[in-house]
């Protein structure tokens, strides 16, 4: 079947079968291989993307379902600079394959997170739990979500 | 501007937030062949034949190769000494996974139904996959060569007084030690592509690893190639952990294929195949003997060890030598004796892993170490202080000699860090602190490692570009490089790049290995630059017309007084005809062939740290919390404290992961946790944070000061949990990981308490099933298991075949009835998994109700009652006011969050069974059929395996929602296109993870009535991380009077028995009184009594009855209400 899919604010129409699912579309029909398979089974969060702005596994999820605009780490716009900066200042990632996941992940949650829940790290880390990574230890990516400059994005993105 | 010290930016940051950093998986060559690799599915057989005859011509097949079409060379691996290794097996396969025939086709799907086309046949040989099994009489040889039956390797240490010479210890330690199998689980699979180009004389490989060199020589000896003829290329690595620092399996797998077609193949592992069948760290069985005089100075250490190899040896002989001398290397012992050996075993072989050699004999050794110290009446970190080896120009009895430390200083600063002298003595009482400390090598002092060349290219525009041969998996070591070679050359970073790995552009390193990044890589980028900086400098002297003198470096300029000339502008000069500046300088460190006793300075300097942390430890359900850890660190000079910071938390949560969760379980040497979710590793909640303390010392031999830090954080926090626990418990724990079954049931054995719960006497109604366990290891398990090999593999499953959308409950009904193989979706997080995991899905014919309406929303009716309909989601439910604390809470429990933003509560209550047995790969009797074996029985089911009233199948229904929805008198709307009907959510299941609904049938709302929402209910949750699957849940529900009287009870569990269950002898004992402490404790060790556990499940069931206790306790006296 041919099915129209809008990513990254881009549209496409690529054809799939029923069993084809997302990240196989982005990674090998779209191109968009920032987004990284990782355990295909919904265990690690190293697919997480944004469908509709909710943040989503695409290695579970059948492409044919997918009503919503796709939003990638590649669609990630130059407002995250400071998120994408706060992960490189304060060791939010080493090998970098988790980053990608970890970077949707946390671009789902300032968009839909309260300020002040921001500066919980319990509550903040029960978020991050969906997304495994084997390098970090979790400290930096935590840091770089409490950092001062994640804040100032958090809040200058504040759902009104 | 020195750089050196400063927090510096990963040099590769944007491309790895912006996802351009290129993993193996992101390239695609040009036509491209997808391989795929058939296995052995034994642990122990001869090849009698191989017909690849129908592979061969099906069509898309382009290679089909047996080792009899391969090169018969050996891997060289670690040692040549060693070498025992093919690339496919020959005429014995020795551990299930080993390689045995290949295919390249055009995709993967024909790959892999090519492999269904070899025809093989097999005779099974006997089976040693234990170190003991092994090593007994009767065990068959593994391999033919060894002196001694499996014994691939044995050493013996004999320094300093002879334990007959020595003085008698005051106090002394015995104790056996068994380390984890901890795996790599790097989060990028294995995944390699290879290209033979015949016109270029040269084999292109795309392989991730941290020392790509290693890789190249290898691959090139196996295939008679020059080493020159093999170029690895560029790429981004998804963690390496010392996995892939040396050749895996796969390398040469993919290169043979593309021999065969001179067409690029690549080949991608899936999570399962990399749990199962690439390296673990190498797991020692450890015996110490050690003592200390009256005044608390340690005396002597004797040692035997045993370390299991796996089926080949990669680096099991070399790390078991290393690790015999470093075992004695850290304490001032006056005598140190040991013998050990590495053993083959029928099982994937072991090899490297970050800390190696070091990691299990620090384990070991620090915890025995705590315990003399504590027999001495000594604080352990005072005893520490006074035999640590510790001072500069110290030499221990194994000739490491100190250039310089500061563990002294580590221990003080944990000291104060944790607070030790306020907590230390508060210990007992489930709350403790402990320490340990780690002396460990900055890299080896071997030619081959110590030898390091880097280059650099300067363009007309000043910008330089660095050629290193050292591979960044992520450690930052790139980023060091370029600050080495900025702080030099004074030029800004954004003026330079790096290449690293591609063996073509770059000279020869030897790659990251046994921390010698820190160290010899940038002693060769700091050598490079500074002859750089005198041989330019010279050029711009003569230039200037100034033969004397020095020129000032910065900015990218270079001046002397008036002058001032463009580093670019220089560059060109010096260059030439070149038009860029080039130069290229090799660092060769001080190095000498290894002794035979063992006696040397085995490493150019030596990095110390001490740990210490704070546990919390629940002994009734097992559970360790780690508190807080103070990592104090000296690695020298600390060149980037952002990276080194890194290192240190990365290192330390890992080793968490080793000493409380991490280890592959295998069953008849196939692993059994091959998943994230059955391998518990770390995750964010579960990790505490981590305060790093460097020390202020600067080496005499590293550069800038530095030493080597990737591996010494992982060494070192293992032990000081151990301790942690020990110190919080008096429990002296000595197999890792420790995970909750061992922490209940050695409270138990501390206290007395009965170590077995239920007993047959108690359930006469079960002899049959008892007389079926005691039959399973006298031959039905094995008699079983042969009939299934015989009758073939399991059905294999086929995937989605259609998916219907939709756009009413009727018509989602009427597709359900019309089509065969039909089953509605909706999140389908554990439909996609078991298609993943190769298990038959609930149905081909997908009918999507995700977004029906009639399945949406969550309604409370005028009557009180509450409809929650079958698509709401988990994270819905778990926000959901009217559903009450305990389903809410039970809902925020369950999985991750982006698996709650997705999963509905009608799959969450239909999901198949978790059995991890059946869920990776055994072919058992829910899989496979009635003649199979539950591998439950006899393998591994301390976790997800029932304690009661099991019968064929051992296992559990996974649906936490199940539990309190029972607890709730919740019933189920079912509808078909034909009738409607409701059932209680008590008789849903027919059996584990198995619904009673019939084909058609789909599950619409679930309705709890009024009188249950008003009542009090509490839920529980036992899980090995949070988000894991249950061990066990519990959910009580009762209407308590205001006089405490109690009716109205609900008492259910889920995960005990193959269906979740009302507890009715507790109900009963229950209702209609007021319960006391004793009442209570009395209705759950009725129940208790009453279950029938397998032989490792028993602490299940003692910390099941305990978390009920509790959970009765506080839900009656409305202490608890979620």
């Amino acid at each position: 079947m041919i099915i129209r899919l809008t990513v990254n604010g881009r549209q496409h129409e690529v054809e799939i079968s029923a069993a084809t699912r997302l990240i196989d579309v982005l990674r090998d029909q779209l191109g968009l291989t920032g987004t990284k398979q990782g355990c295909r089974a919904g265990e690690c969060g190293a697919c997480t993307i944004l469908v509709g702005g909710q943040p989503i596994q695409a290695c579970i999820t059948l492409a044919s379902r997918v009503r919503d605009e796709v939003r990638t780490v590649e669609g990630l716009d130059d407002r995250f600079i400071p998120l994408r900066q706060a992960f490189a200042d304060h060791g939010g990632f080493q090998c970098g394959f988790c980053t990608p996941g970890q970077l949707m992940r946390a671009a789902a949650l300032l968009a839909e997170t309260p300020l002040e829940r921001l500066s919980d790290e319990a509550w903040l880390r029960e978020q991050m739990n969906g997304n495994v990574c084997r390098c970090t230890g979790y400290c930096g990516i935590i840091r770089a979500l409490m950092s001062e400059d994640v804040r100032a994005l958090a809040r200058d993105n504040a759902p009104e | 501007m020195t750089l050196i010290g400063t927090r510096t930016r990963h040099v590769d940051w944007q491309a790895i937030t912006d996802g351009s950093a290129a993993y193996a998986a992101d390239l695609h060559l040009q036509d491209e062949l997808a391989a795929a690799v058939l296995r052995s599915p034994h642990p122990h057989a001869r090849i009698i034949s191989i017909d690849t005859s129908r592979a061969r011509v099906l069509p898309g097949v382009h290679a089909v190769l047996t080792a009899a079409d391969l090169t018969k060379s050996l891997y060289l691996d670690y040692r040549a000494i060693d070498r025992d290794r093919r690339i496919l097996a020959e005429d014995v396969v020795r551990h299930i996974g080993e390689p045995v025939a290949l295919v390249a086709a055009n995709d993967a799907a024909t790959a892999r139904r090519a492999l269904e086309l070899i025809d093989i046949r097999y005779k099974r040989l006997p089976v040693a996959d234990t170190v003991a099994k092994a090593l007994s009489s009767s065990a068959p040889a593994i391999h033919p060569h060894p002196e001694t039956r499996n014994v691939a390797a044995h050493v013996r240490r004999d320094f300093g007084l002879s334990p007959q010479n020595s003085p008698a210890p005051a106090h002394s330690l015995k104790g056996s030690f068994t380390s984890s199998r901890q795996t790599h689980a790097t989060m990028e699979t294995h995944t390699v592509k290879a290209h033979w180009n015949p016109a270029e004389n040269c084999l292109h490989v795309w392989a991730p690893s941290q020392n790509p060199r290693l890789i190249q020589r290898d691959l090139a000896q196996l295939f008679g190639l020059e080493p020159a003829s093999v170029r690895l290329h560029q790429l981004a690595i998804g963690g390496d952990f010392g996995g892939r620092t040396q050749i895996s399996s796969t390398e040469a797998l993919v290169c043979a294929l593309s021999f065969a077609t001179a067409r690029p193949v690549a080949l991608h592992q899936s999570r399962a195949e990399e749990f199962a069948f690439t390296k673990w760290r190498l797991s020692w069985d450890i015996d110490l003997e050690l003592g200390c005089d009256a005044a608390g100075k340690v005396t002597t250490l004797a040692a035997r060890f045993d370390v299991d190899n796996g089926a080949y040896n990669q680096a099991g002989p070399g790390e078991m030598v290393y690790g015999s001398v470093a075992l004695g290397s850290s304490y001032r012992w006056l005598g140190y004796q040991a013998e050990g050996r590495c053993v083959y075993t029928n099982k994937v072989p072991a090899s490297s892993f970050r800390g190696a050699g070091g990691y299990a004999i620090n384990w070991a050794l620090e915890c025995a170490i705590d315990e003399l110290a504590e027999k001495a009446g000594i604080d352990p970190i005072d005893f520490r202080l006074v035999n640590a080896i510790s001072d500069e120009d110290e030499v221990s009895l194994t000739g490491w000699q100190i250039k310089s430390s500061g563990l002294r200083r580590c221990l003080e600063a944990v000291r104060e860090g944790i607070g030790w002298d306020e907590k230390r003595p508060q210990g007992g009482k489930g709350r403790g602190v402990g320490v340990a400390c780690t002396i460990h090598v900055t890299a080896l002092s071997r030619d081959y490692m110590l030898r390091s060349s880097c280059a650099l290219d300067i363009d007309r525009k000043g910008h330089v570009t660095i050629r290193s041969g050292c591979g960044d998996s992520g450690t930052g070591q790139k980023t060091l490089i370029c600050q080495t070679v900025a702080t030099i050359l004074n030029v800004a970073m954004d003026q330079i790049s790096i290449v690293t790995t591609d063996t073509l552009a770059t000279p020869h390193d030897a790659g990251a290995g046994a921390s010698r990044g820190s160290f010899v890589a940038v002693n060769a980028a700091q050598t490079l630059a500074n002859k750089v900086r005198s041989d330019l400098s010279a050029v711009a002297l003569a230039h200037f017309g100034d033969g004397n003198g020095e020129v000032e470096w910065a900015g990218g300029e270079i001046r002397k007084g008036n002058h001032v000339i463009a580093l670019g502008e220089l560059a060109l000069l010096a260059g030439g005809a070149a038009e860029f500046y080039s130069m290229q300088s090799d660092y060769v460190g001080q190095f000498h062939d290894a002794d035979p006793s063992g006696y040397e300075d085995i490493s150019p300097t030596y990095s110390f740290a001490a740990h210490a942390v704070e546990v919390e430890v629940d002994e009734r359900t097992g559970s360790v919390k780690v508190l807080k850890v103070v990592a104090a660190h000296d690695s020298g000079t600390i060149l980037n404290p952002l990276s080194a910071k890194g290192q240190v938390e990365g290192g330390v949560v890992m080793g968490l992961g080793a000493v409380l969760g991490e280890s592959l379980i295998f069953e008849e040497g196939r692993v059994v946790n091959a998943s994230y979710a059955d391998y518990v590793l770390p995750r964010p909640v579960d990790s505490p944070p981590v305060e790093t303390i460097f020390v202020d010392v600067t080496d005499k031999k590293g550069p800038f000061g530095s030493k080597g830090l990737g591996e010494i954080p992982l060494i070192t926090i293992g032990p000081a949990v151990s301790n942690a626990i020990a110190h919080a418990t008096g429990l002296r724990l000595r197999c890792a990981p420790h995970t909750p079954d061992q922490i209940v049931m050695a409270a138990r054995r501390r206290d007395g308490k009965p170590l077995t719960a239920g007993s047959i006497a108690a359930r006469p109604d079960r002899w049959w099933v008892e007389g079926v366990r005691a039959a399973y290891p006298l031959g039905l398990h094995r008699g079983l298991r042969e009939l299934a090999e015989n009758l073939g593999g399991p059905p294999i499953a086929t995937p989605i075949e259609a998916l219907h959308p939709a756009e009413t409950l009727d018509q989602a009904l009427e597709l359900l009835d019309r089509e065969s193989d039909a089953a509605p979706i909706a999140g389908g997080t554990d439909l996609l998994a078991l298609e993943t995991q190769g298990l038959p899905l609930p149905g081909r014919q997908l009918v999507d109700v995700a977004a029906l309406d009639e399945l949406r929303g969550i309604e409370a009716r005028t009557d009180g009652s509450l409809r929650i309909g079958s698509a709401v989601t988990l994270a819905e439910l778990a926000r959901s006011e009217p559903c009450g604390a305990a389903l809410r809470r039970t809902a925020a429990l369950i999985a991750t969050p982006p698996i709650r933003q997705t999963a509905t509560v009608g799959g969450n209550l239909c999901q198949t069974k978790r059995c991890w047995f059946f869920r990776n790969g055994f072919d058992c009797h829910k899989r496979g059929g009635a003649t199979r074996p539950c591998y439950a029985v006899m393998g591994d089911h301390r976790f997800y395996h029932a304690i009661q009233d099991a019968h064929r199948c051992q296992a559990v229904t996974p649906s936490d929602l199940a539990t309190t929805l029972i607890a709730l008198d919740a019933r189920i709307e079912i509808r078909s296109a034909h009738a409607m009907r409701h059932l209680d959510v008590g008789h849903l299941y027919g059996g584990p993870g198995e619904t009673r609904l019939t084909p058609g049938e789909m599950i619409c709302a679930i309705e709890i009535p009024c009188e249950a929402l008003h009542r009090r209910s509490a839920y529980r949750k036992l899980a090995l991380w949070q988000g894991a699957f249950a061990i066990a849940t519990a959910c009580v529900s009762a209407k308590v009077s205001d006089d405490a009287l109690v009716s109205e009870l609900r008492v259910v569990l889920g995960g005990a028995s193959s269906v979740p269950q009302r507890i009715s002898s507790i109900e009963r004992r229950l209702t209609g009184r007021r319960p006391d402490s004793a009442l209570i404790k009395e209705s759950v060790g009725s129940w208790l009594r009453k279950t029938h556990p397998l032989p490792g499940n028993h602490w299940k069931a003692f910390a099941v009855a305990d978390m009920l206790e509790d959970l009765l306790s506080r839900a009656l006296a409305g202490k608890e209400t979620a």
